[in-house]
């Protein structure tokens, strides 16, 4: 099945058609053929969502175009995934892909912005840069001191709402946000009302930009793991164990059996914490405030058990390339397994508060999403599963020991607010069952590789100055050294599909790295779900989405 | 596993409100039983421990002589990805001369600590501390090491006694895996 699959790739493409990795394909495209191959890839390999679209900088590097442009595609059948390359030059323009993709609009700008990247059918706002700025930021030749004073806001709304005098307009503009309670950080909705309804949508993101890809350019592999702490600030452990899982994917490396456990345990707890925050910010966004606080009280009991691991309740860095930060402390993982229980107790009283009652169901049963356009729009977690689409990495493509435990994946079936929330609370149950498998056989052993150019050798042995201190010595100047090569490795976040593009070049810092926010694609389609419903339904279906802007803006 | 028909269907209006003045009369008894743990932790009366693990405020170590353990190796300088130590070695001996930290741009992850060798930077469970101005929040030694919560000012003892006085860089060179 799978061969007639790559045989009929390999008959349309020819020799530009490769296999990297198992699940992992790529295609050499040209400009000129580009948006046949990517015709041929979508309506007859069933490559229906789009991942992502990523661009590179080759000024560094002795090639004859400039620019590299990766399509990133997935096939849900198949589980795989296709990279697609063009190559082009500062001259050249790119053909668009909104027509087969809605969700690559977006990613599209995003690649103007950065890269300054022009398109055939005419220029691209920014969107994550303000609009005043000058330059394109990832271009390896930018000059990251040159300071640039931007003022002015970004008028999103038609300049005819400010009108003050004459006869009352039908619609006006309502605007929410930068800062405002109902989202996690800081973004900007504008949204046009007529009386109740609202009729349109006006998303600006950005205000979060930290440059987390620029940043990753200059910093060696081990320490980038502190600064992926603050992509989903929710769940910080499952981007560690995203961001280590993609360098020793590159390395070809193994970790040992006890680190894979720790970070099924350490990833599950922080999808039930990250799960509490959306489902109990979303109760008190609409009115339930109480709910909020029982279940701040339950991530409270996580938090305590985060800080007797790692010595952090939120931004955790525990992982590192190869393992694990340190062992489980004596005692920890009994207290573990007290802990879910206790969760377990009080969360059916939450759920018992919220699933059946008419005051909740008629708040949250309100803007649906089909399957379709989901899968148009490239939603991913669940959002997605929401919809009723049976699509979880853990099940699909088991990493680590997800392939012994026992879980299911809920599945909603109408794509509403309520069916989020229901897939979201199922899927705590699950996540605290999948807790207590792996701690009840839990593997004894090293809690990182031992192998001296990846992991740092144990401390007793460094003070006394021998080899184990030249070791020491050399792997923190000079760092781990992942081969040259390019990978694209995604984990299931608590949000969807996080997943991490590399391109190493044989040195101690990464010469490209894009992050692949679940929430990039899922905020995208907001004014599409919000059209025709009320401000409060507007409301739940931010919270219900559960978007990050640290995600999101990078 | 697609989710219960049940949990489609919704509760009378007045049965819903019985349900959740159940569970909160409910557990407004069990607060006062202490089901949740002691009563007085609701109240504030009681400092809430912090874990001896918690990764808070620096500290630098010092010898049982009383000065700095740090011998300048700028390991930690190097590691740091928020690029928030600064070190000036010291001109006659291996000591540090000035050891800065600007409090507002360390992300307290932990490396340093990792990255040394001779276990002379901690972090210690105290909380990162307020200011008023920019100056406030750049740490010196006498901060660092002597500040009053560490053992009175006299700082913290490292674990590792060393004994060379040598400068790091000799030593480290004379030395064969051997020995």
């Amino acid at each position: 099945m799978a061969n007639e699959f790559f045989q009929k790739l390999k008959n349309y493409f020819g020799n530009q058609f490769s296999e990297l990795r198992p699940h992992e394909l790529v295609v050499k495209s040209s400009l000129e053929s580009l948006s046949d191959h990517l015709k041929f890839l979508k309506n007859d390999c069933q490559f229906v969502l789009l991942l992502d679209i990523c661009g590179v900088d080759n000024k560094e590097r002795d090639f004859s175009k400039r620019f590299e442009v990766n399509y990133h595609f997935l096939n849900l059948e198949k589980h795989l995934r296709i990279r697609v390359k063009v190559f082009l030059d500062e001259t050249e323009r790119l053909p668009s892909v909104v027509s087969l993709w809605k969700g690559a609009e977006w990613f599209e700008r995003e690649l103007w912005d950065m890269f300054g990247v022009s398109f055939e059918d005419g220029p691209r706002e920014r969107l994550l840069n303000h609009h005043e700025f000058q330059g394109h930021p990832l271009r390896k030749d930018f000059d990251i001191e040159n300071r640039q004073k931007l003022s002015t806001p970004v008028n999103l709304a038609p300049e005819s709402y400010k009108k003050l005098k004459g006869p009352p307009p039908e619609s006006y503009w309502l605007n929410i946000g930068p800062s405002h309670p109902i989202t996690k950080g800081s973004l900007r909705i504008m949204v046009e009302l007529e009386g109740e309804k609202i009729k349109d949508a006006l998303l600006e993101v950005g205000y979060l930009h930290r440059g987390f890809e620029k940043l990753c350019e200059g910093l060696k592999y081990n320490q980038i793991i502190p600064h992926t702490d603050r992509l989903n600030y929710c769940s910080a452990a499952l981007n560690n164990i995203g961001w280590c899982k993609a360098i020793e994917d590159l390395m070809d490396l193994e970790i040992p059996e006890r680190a894979k456990a720790l970070r099924m345990v350490f990833g599950e707890l922080s999808r039930v914490v990250d799960h509490f925050i959306s489902i109990g910010s979303m109760a008190e966004d609409l009115g339930a405030p109480t709910g909020l606080w029982f279940f701040l009280e339950q991530r409270e009991k996580i938090c305590r058990l985060f800080e007797k691991y790692c010595g952090a309740r939120v931004s955790l860095s525990l992982t590192r390339i190869g393992g694990m930060s340190q062992d489980l402390p004596i005692g920890w993982a009994n207290e573990c397994l007290n802990v879910v229980k206790s969760l377990k107790k009080s969360l059916e009283d939450v759920s018992k508060m919220f699933s059946q009652l008419p005051w909740w169901m008629d708040k949250t049963r309100v803007c649906a999403i089909t399957a379709k356009d989901a899968l148009a729009w490239g939603f991913t977690g669940p959002c997605l599963r929401a919809c009723g689409i049976n699509y979880d990495l853990r099940k699909v493509n088991p990493y680590y020991f997800y392939d012994d435990v026992e879980f299911e994946i809920p599945l909603g079936s109408n794509g509403d607010v309520y069916d989020r929330y229901l897939v979201r609370s199922e899927e705590i149950k699950q996540s605290l069952k999948i807790v207590t498998q792996v701690l009840d056989y839990l593997p004894p052993g090293p809690h990182i590789v031992e192998d001296e150019r990846i992991a740092l050798p144990e401390k007793s042995l460094v003070h006394k100055r021998g080899e184990a201190f030249n070791q020491h010595n050399d792997l923190i100047k000079y760092g781990v050294r992942p081969p040259v090569g390019e990978i694209y490795s995604a984990t299931e976040g608590a949000n969807g599909e996080l997943g991490f593009y590399v391109q190493s070049i044989g040195e101690e810092t990464p010469y490209r790295v894009k992050v692949r926010p679940p929430c990039f694609p899922i905020f995208q389609a907001y004014p599409e779900v919000v059209k025709g419903s009320s401000l409060s339904d507007a409301y739940a279906t931010l919270t219900s989405m559960n978007i990050i802007p640290g995600e999101l803006d990078r | 596993m697609i989710l219960k028909r049940e949990l489609y269907q919704r509760h009378g209006y007045i049965k819903g409100l019985f349900i959740i003045l159940f569970i909160h009369l409910r557990r407004i008894f069990h607060y006062f039983l202490g089901s949740y743990g002691p009563l007085h932790r609701f109240f504030n009366e009681k400092k809430v421990e912090v874990n001896e693990k918690y990764r808070g405020m620096l500290a630098l170590t010092v010898k049982e002589s009383g000065e700095l353990q740090c011998n300048s190796c700028n390991l930690c300088q190097t590691y740091c990805p928020a690029d928030c130590i600064h070190i000036v070695p010291g001109k006659k001996t291996e000591t540090p001369e000035a050891f800065e930290i600007e409090i507002l741009r360390c992300v307290f992850c932990g490396l340093c600590e990792e990255a040394c060798p001779i276990d002379a930077i901690r972090h210690t469970p105290e909380m990162p501390r307020t200011g008023h101005a920019e100056q406030d929040w750049l740490v010196g030694i006498k901060e660092l090491a002597y500040r009053k919560s560490l053992n009175g000012g006299k700082g913290l003892l490292s674990k590792v006694h060393l004994k060379t006085k040598r400068p790091l860089e000799k030593n480290f060179k004379n030395i064969s895996p051997e020995a």
